[in-house]
Parts: C-alpha cells; structure tokens; sequence
C-alpha cells in the first residue's frame, strides 16, 4: 500500500519546488543590454551593460568599479574577486538602484589595449579612456600623434622617429579644464 | 517650520495607519504609490512618507489585534494583542501598543541623538559581515520549537486494535522492541519469554527535539534566504513602467499572503470591544518602553532585522498588557532608529526611507547636535505619531467590527494587482514562491521571524564578498 506523503511536508516540498522553479527561470532569464545613460532609470531592474572599465577600488565590501560609456560614468558594485583592469570592456550584469550598479557577473569583452585605436576613437570619448592604458596607431609629428582628424600631446617614451606611422602603448590622460589629450608612452611598435 | 509640510505629514500618518491596518496592504506599498505619482514631490514628498512611516506603527496595532484575531488556530495565536482581543478587550490591545509606540518614539528621538557618535564612528565594513552572521546563528540557536522526533512504542490490547481498525495491514516483524506497556498486557509475561504483541507508535519530544527544532529553523531560514537571494538578484521592472522593487512581491508573499489565506480559512468568532481603557500609569509606562525602545536600536543598524526579532531581547513580560506597551515601544522606537540611520550613515532601512531617498537625498547629519532641519523632521515624526495614536484608538471599535474575510479577500487582490503592476509576471512567480515559502513556519511551528532570512541571508552573502 503507498504510503501518503504527511500535508506538512507536501507544503515544505512545493516550497522547494517553487523556490528551485525560480532559480531555475531567473538562470535562464537573460536582461536587457542598455546604454550606461538608460542603467540609472531603469531602478529597481536587472540589466546589462556594455563599458569601460575607469577605475576599480578595493574596499571591505567588495569592489567598487567605475564605468563610463559615450561620457557616461556609473559606479557598480561588486563582491571581491579577480576580476577586470582598467581601460578593459567589459559586460556588467546587475540590478540597477537609480544611482549605481549591484553588479553579480561581469565579464571583460575587450581586454585594455588589445585592439588599437585611434586618435579620434580618444577625441570622440575622451572620458572614457581617462586614465586607462591604450594602444593607439597614428602619426608621429611634432610631438603628437595624430590619425582620423585629431591629435593627441605624447609625452614618456620619445618616439622613435621624427615622424612616421607608430603604435604607442601607453596611458591615456584627458583634463577636462583645457580638453587636451595626452599620452604617456612606454612602448613603441612600428605599424606593419 | 512650514504648515504645508505639517500638513502633508499629518496625512501621510492617516495613509500609513490605514495602509498598515488593511491586511494585504503595508506601507511599503503605499511609498511605491507616492513614489509613482510623485517622483518629484521632493521635501513635500518626504513629509508625506515620514508621516506614513510613523503612522505605521499605530496601524499594525490595528491590523495585529483584529484582523488576526480569530478562533481558529492562525499563525500567530499566542500574540498577546490576540489574547486580550480574544478576550473581548481588543481596544485595550490597540490602546496600549499605541501608547507604547508613542512613547517609544519619544523615547528614542533623544537615545537615537546620544547614540549617533557611536554608531557614526563604528567600522561598519568590518563589522557588518560578523553581525550578520551573528544574527543568524542567534536566530537559529534561540529557536524554541521542539519537535516530537522519538518514536515511542506502546503495547496495545489486540482485540481493541482489530475491533478499532480493522485487519492488521502489517504481518509480524521479529525483533528487541523497547515498549511501554500502560494497558498491563504483558503482566504475566517472565524475563526471557518471547511474545508476540501488537504496538502503536507515537512520537514523543526527547533529547533531540532542541536540535531538530534548531534544523527547522536553519530550514526556513535557507529556504526565505534562497528565495531573498534569488529575488534581489533578479530584480524587478514593471510592464507599466512604474517604480518597481521586487521586495514588494518577496515581503507581501512571505508576510502577507499566507496570514490573508489563513484569515480567508478562519472560523472568526465576533470580538466586542470594551472602550473605556485607562493609561498605565507613567512609572509603569516608562519601565515597558525604555528596553524595547533600547532594543529597537538595533533595526537601524541591522539589515534585515525585524521587530519581532529584537522584541525577543526585551526582558519577557508576565503580562500580555505589559508586553504590548513593550511590542508598541519597538515599533515605534524602530521609526526613529530607522530615520538615524538614514540620516547618519545613508542607510534606508524603511521602504518608505527607500522610496523617499528616490524623491530627495537624505539630510546629512554628522554633527553633535542635530541640523535645524532634522529638528523639524522630529518635530514632523514626533506630532504625525500623536495624530496616528489618537487615529488608532478612535478606529479601535469600527476595526473590531471589520469583515475579516471581504477585507481579506480585497487585500489578495490588491497584493496581486499591485505585483502585477509594478513588477509584472515575474514579480507574480516572486509573490507565488514567497507564499509557498510564507507558509512553511506555520506548518513547521518555528517563528514566522525567520522569513527575514529573504533579506537578511543575501545581505550576509553580500557582507561576507559571496555572490
């Protein structure tokens, strides 16, 4: 004869279940990619977002991670791990609270300096790059290096000639007082 | 102090008795209403939920003694607000949490403004993460369920046995049984003899109760912790494009859902209202409120601390009159710790708090004695509560007459519509799981406190750097 499950435990049981159901559905749930501006409205959401990584610090709670997208700038929060540098791109998945990110998974699309840019990609975006490592191809000239209609000051390591096409690795500088732009060099590569 | 603030302030107290009063509604809710329809309300928008927020305490007088108060064996029978209400006296039940609540606000606006040096000054970031853990393993360890986990063998007449129940469904098993033997069948029985006896189980408390009521406990806990976890990772957004946060459907699934259907199942019995209640004297007042308002301190710092929790730490009183003016006290000492906490470490710990924090920052306060502004917000909280009180007694009666189940059925609906709303289906999964969740206390006969875990268990994970 089979014997009847006690209604206590039918409930506890359905309670697991229904809690597992929703684990389930929330792992197979994938949240909207929006633009670091919209993040902010979107409060109380889960969202995604796609950008650069400006800052990471350390504190006892964690990491707190300062993005910026298109002059856009939004802090995240997250728990301790080894995770992404600066001038890195990356994908931040995480509730929203109006002013900052909770951000539970965030995974680097574009490591810092692994695709070269140039001098206008930091003209377009300077607050983006501020402070982060670049690899930038352009035109040695004058002390500046320039490409795609704009010119960035380099300091750091001279060139290593006059003039010519160069890679230069190095971080990037944006002072906003003056909207200048500046480069410091640590490595050259001539551009094949 | 501006008359328009005032104002706004004494009808956010009459919203907040009201929204804690209904059953269903609470004035989380209602701080999503204000935050929906005015975003930019500002200080005006403040005013109002500081007013709903002290309000609130009053209307949870109200809701706790009648609205649970039923002859049917509810989820939390042995509230003293039921006791006296079940007795008949639920105005006085009403009367005296007001009264504690009142003057445990009062009580707290000067502790919360001796206590704000320290609580500015202690290293929360490392502190937190133990404290949590702390809370935890105390809500566990201080679990006074104990389950009937022995199985006890007792001797049973055959003939009795057959006539009551039928042909035996098991054949005889063979082996050392340890039994009592109340009914003397084996009397004649020697040392050494081997008979054959038919035995009843029955289960029994014995020395492994504590720990299996302590499991139960760890239990629920996990089960609210898990569910906690799940839902503030995911979120909330509403088709409709309101404010949405998805502790509405997580808090009113485990809270309130389960207590609506216990009350839609109930058999209530009539309660009558005595009106005339006499205050306690001041002496006797004073010795109630002043260790729940202490206790209460600690629902400000504390993440995911409830009432209930810290009510446990008030010194047990030998009277339900006395432990209301207590219960009253810690709720009404919970709105001002709640605001210091706001203002000295910006934290919300309120929904209301969160949704006002959304409408203007809060006012910073890190000097000995407090900005004039806060001083007026006191003043606005402090006066809210009077009105709130006098609101709470003159409702005593009309709420003691209340149709439990009509106004039940009324707060599931508003429950259901208002997740639909704000936090859309998924939020509706939220609110089913919660429920599922809510009503595994009962069934297990641990706290209904434990529930807590949904907020109290992610927000260790996050101290701790996990997840």
């Amino acid at each position: 004869m089979r014997r009847r499950l006690h209604p206590d435990l039918v409930v506890v049981l359905l309670a697991i279940a229904g809690v597992a159901a929703l684990h389930v559905a929330s792992a197979l749930t994938t949240p909207p990619l929006v633009t670091l501006a919209e993040a902010p409205a979107r409060s109380g959401a889960r969202v995604a977002v796609e950008a650069r990584v400006l800052d990471v610090t350390h504190g006892a709670r964690g990491r707190a991670i300062t993005l910026a997208q298109d002059g856009t700038r939004l802090l995240a929060l997250a728990a301790e791990a080894p995770g992404p540098q600066r001038g890195d791109v990356v994908r931040a998945v995480g509730v929203s609270d109006g002013e900052k990110l909770s951000i539970d998974r965030i995974t680097i699309v574009l490591q810092a300096g692994a695709r070269a840019l140039d001098p206008s990609d930091l003209a377009r975006s300077p607050q983006d790059h501020d402070g982060t490592r670049v690899l930038v191809r352009g035109d040695v000239r004058d002390g500046t290096l320039s490409g795609g209609g704009s010119r960035i000051d380099i300091t750091g390591l001279p060139p290593p000639t006059p003039t010519g096409v160069w890679l230069a690795a190095g971080v990037f500088r944006y002072h906003s007082n003056d909207a200048s732009y500046k480069l410091t060099v640590d490595t050259w590569t001539p551009a094949s | 102090m501006d008359p328009s603030l005032l104002i706004l302030a004494l009808a956010g107290s009459i919203a907040g008795v009201a929204a804690m009063a209904l059953p269903g509604v609470h004035v989380n809710a209602l701080a999503l209403v204000v935050l929906a329809l005015a975003p930019d309300s500002g200080e005006r928008g403040v005013a109002f939920l500081l007013g709903a927020l002290a309000g609130s305490p009053f209307g949870l007088a109200l809701g706790t003694t009648f609205l649970g108060a039923s002859t049917d064996d509810g989820a939390m029978p042995s509230l003293p607000a039921h006791a006296l209400a079940a007795e008949g006296r639920g105005a006085q039940a009403v009367a005296l949490q007001a009264w504690g609540a009142f003057a445990g606000i009062a009580l707290a606006l000067p502790m919360a403004a001796a206590m704000r040096p320290l609580i500015e000054s202690l290293p929360w970031g490392t502190l937190l993460p133990w404290l949590l853990l702390a809370v935890l393993v105390l809500l566990v360890a201080s679990e006074r369920t104990r389950p009937p986990v022995h199985r006890r063998w007792t001797a049973v007449p055959w003939q009795a046995h057959v006539r009551a129940r039928g042909p035996l469904q098991t054949g005889p098993r063979v082996g050392r049984y340890r039994f009592a033997d109340p009914h003397k069948i084996l009397e004649a029985a020697r040392v050494g003899d081997e008979v054959e006896v038919e035995l009843e189980a029955t289960w029994a408390r014995g020395p492994l109760s504590r720990a299996s009521g302590m499991a139960l406990a760890a239990l629920t806990l996990a089960l609210s912790g898990w569910l906690g976890w799940i839902a503030l990772r995911m979120g909330a957004a509403s088709p409709l494009g309101l404010p949405a946060s998805s502790l509405l459907p997580l808090l009113a699934g485990l809270f309130a859902v389960p207590s609506l259907l216990t009350m839609l199942r109930a058999d209530h019995a009539p309660v009558h209202v005595r009106l005339r209640v006499h205050p306690p004297p001041r002496g006797e007042l004073l010795r109630r409120v002043a260790p729940g308002a202490l206790a209460a301190s600690l629902l400000g710092l504390v993440p995911g601390i409830t009432t209930s929790h810290v009510a446990a730490l008030t010194p047990r009183a030998e009277h339900p009159e006395r432990a209301l003016l207590t219960l009253g006290a810690v709720n009404g000492a919970a709105v001002v710790f709640g605001l210091l906490a706001w203002h000295a470490l910006g934290k919300a710990r309120h929904g209301a708090l969160v949704a006002a924090q959304r409408i203007a920052a809060p006012i910073a306060w890190h000097t000995t004695l407090p900005p004039p502004e806060l001083l007026s917000e006191a003043a606005l909280v402090l006066l809210s509560a009077g009105a709130a009180c006098l609101l709470a007694r003159a409702l005593a009666r009309p709420a003691a007459a209340a149709p439990p189940r009509p106004l039940a059925r009324m707060g599931l609906a508003l429950v259901v519509l208002m997740t639909l709303a704000t936090c859309g289906l998924w939020g509706l999964s939220v609110l089913v799981a919660g429920a599922l969740v809510g009503s595994v206390p009962v069934r297990l006969g641990v706290r209904r406190s434990l529930l807590m875990g949904a907020i109290l268990v992610p927000a260790a994970l996050r101290a701790w750097g996990i997840g």
